[in-house]
């Protein structure tokens, strides 16, 4: 008969948390990228007096 | 005049409402879209977050398999992800139907245009919502298939790699009862779960956690021998030892008649090598949670017996089991070596030998002759055994077609010839045996045969001697289907075992070291202190 654990390893807690800080820091990573790509596609069109 | 009015009133009312859709409802639509989409990615987040952060997500109950938990990265991590798309899904459904009811709420005369305006946010922000949505899912989908992708290959470089030094280092581990060779053990945690494939795996890269909590290695080289192990066969569950896998083993059958003095043979070198000889540590493997091993209690009665100068036991079982020691020489070189006495009635009368799977992956054999189951001896010499004495009763030239027959069976001819075999004269204490052999002069090897005879002096002469009492055929045999062969000949007793006249003076060996010495030192390890 299986024994259900009465709480997480740590070692799995810590991955969890390493995989959600990952996916939120990636994001953040893509959102700064893309605001800075816009930002800059935005100043060179100004530049050129597009 | 009313009619005007009226007139005048609609036409406002249509006038207010074109001011509304031209002016009010795209700015409404436009901030309610990004505040909607934004709702949505922190509903992802949000589940992310009380998933993966600060609750547990998905809990594993360890149920058919393996009595392990998956490692996070083979299961739990795919299921959280899972949780987490399902209730992130759930969530902006609810806050979808939530808005576009809340537009379905202000579809009465009054207020339907900002109903209106309230589906044109629904509308308008479902598609960026639902690229941000997909994007963040596909993010962290990525992270986790690129984590389980790594995790799989370095589970897959562990085992192989393991499996590579064992075989490089000549390690394999066989259950010394049913002989079979062992992939993998069969691993029982302190909390009786059985755990048939303990290896980097989808259970854990360098360990698992059984379901009772217990971290177990998944490598040797972390510790996975400290973990009680048995024989996977079917009723067979024999316990194998802490040191299996882990240091070379060596396995060397004692092939010989009945009486021809195999348990006498090894009693006698383990009693030599027990006294620290050429520095060597002797040592007997148990395997965890035993409290001594079986083999040891078995010696130290054949010991006792031995010390005491009565004769041994005679080997009783037809399926051997092997006989396992340790041998750590001056070199600190250490050796796991399995010998399997068999008893001699089993090469009565051809016998087939199938039965003994360890003839398939031998690294010697000793093939120990009676004197006295030579014709030629018994008819030259035919009262002077001794009193207490017995002769073999099968003859050399039978035992050795036996032992050949079922050796080509277990394995390939090209692999066959490499195997070294030690001949040896047994009983060399008898008098008359021992004056035969030494007044033997070997003749002289003919040219081109050196490099197929051991030009060993002493092996030549006792080479010799076989000749000359009839056994050249054996000789012939011998060196045919195997290239290194040396002839010995030794007394594991030291003198007759009879025991009439008053009390036993315990037995002492004569030359039984030697023959060890010159088996295992083809195999890298030496028992003379590596003087020789």
């Amino acid at each position: 008969m299986s024994i259900p654990p009465t709480k997480l390893p740590k070692y799995i807690r810590t991955y969890q948390i390493t995989i959600g800080v990952l996916v939120i820091l990636v994001w953040l990573l893509i959102l700064v990228i893309g605001g800075l790509a816009i930002s800059d596609s935005t100043s060179l069109r100004n530049t050129l007096h597009f | 005049m009313q009619i005007i009015l009226i007139i005048g009133l609609i036409a406002l009312y249509i006038y207010l409402i074109y001011l509304f859709f031209a002016y009010v409802a795209p700015f409404i639509i436009a901030i309610g879209s990004i505040i909607l989409t934004l709702a949505m990615m922190w509903r992802y987040f949000r589940a992310l977050g009380s998933n993966l952060l600060w609750g547990e997500g998905w809990l594993e109950v360890p149920s058919a398999g393996e009595p392990a938990y998956h490692d996070y990265f083979f299961l739990k991590a795919y299921q959280d992800y899972k949780m987490i798309v399902v209730e992130a899904f759930e969530k902006i459904k609810d806050d979808f139907i939530l808005v576009f009811g809340l537009g379905m709420r202000c579809m009465n005369p009054f207020v339907w245009f900002v109903g209106i305006a309230i589906w044109g946010i629904t509308l308008v922000s479902a598609i960026p919502a639902g690229i941000a949505v997909v994007a963040l899912g596909l993010i962290h989908m990525a992270i986790v298939l690129t984590i389980v992708l790594t995790a799989m290959l370095c589970a897959g470089v562990l085992q192989v790699t393991e499996r590579a030094v064992m075989a490089w280092q000549h390690r394999f581990i066989t259950c010394p009862e049913c002989h079979h060779k062992i992939s993998v053990p069969l691993y029982i945690c302190k909390c009786s779960a059985e755990h048939k494939r303990l290896l980097p795996g989808k259970y854990g890269v360098i360990s698992r956690r059984c379901k009772c909590g217990e971290e177990l290695p998944t490598l040797l080289l972390l510790g996975r021998n400290r973990i009680a192990a048995f024989c996977p066969q079917d009723g067979c569950r024999t316990p194998i030892t802490k040191e299996a896998g882990l240091i070379t083993n060596l396995h060397f059958p004692i092939v010989g008649g009945t009486s021809a003095g195999k348990s006498s043979f090894m009693t006698a070198t383990l009693v030599a090598l027990k006294t620290g000889i050429g520095g060597v540590e002797l040592s007997f493997p148990t395997a965890v949670d035993q409290a001594g091993s079986r083999d040891q209690r078995n010696f130290e009665r054949s010991e006792g017996q031995y010390l005491r100068g009565e004769p041994m036991d005679k080997t009783a079982d037809s399926q051997v089991s092997a006989f396992l020691i340790k041998i750590r020489d001056a070199s600190k070189t250490e050796r796991l070596i399995y010998s399997y006495d068999a008893a001699g009635e089993i090469f009565r009368g051809g016998h087939n030998l199938a039965s003994l799977p360890y003839l398939a992956y031998i690294h010697g054999i000793f093939l120990l002759i009676d004197p006295y189951s030579i014709p030629d001896v018994r008819s030259k010499y035919p009262s002077t055994l001794p009193i207490g004495s017995s002769s073999s009763p099968e003859s050399p030239q039978d035992i050795y077609d036996t032992i050949v027959r079922s050796l080509i069976q277990h394995s390939k001819r090209s692999d066959l010839q490499n195997v070294p075999v030690a001949v040896v004269i047994t009983k060399a204490d008898i008098p008359a045996i021992q004056a035969s052999i030494t007044s033997t002069t070997p003749s002289p090897i003919g040219t081109g045969l050196e490099k197929l005879v051991d030009m060993d002096p002493n092996s030549l002469k006792i080479r010799e001697w076989l000749i000359s009492n009839g056994e050249g055929n054996l000789v012939r045999g011998v060196e045919e289907s195997f290239k290194r062969v040396r002839y010995f000949e030794c007394s594991a007793l030291g003198r007759s075992p009879e025991t009439s006249n008053g009390a036993a003076k315990p037995f002492s060996a004569r030359g039984v070291v030697p023959i060890w010495n010159w088996m295992l030192s083809l195999h890298g390890q030496k028992l003379d202190g590596g003087l020789s």
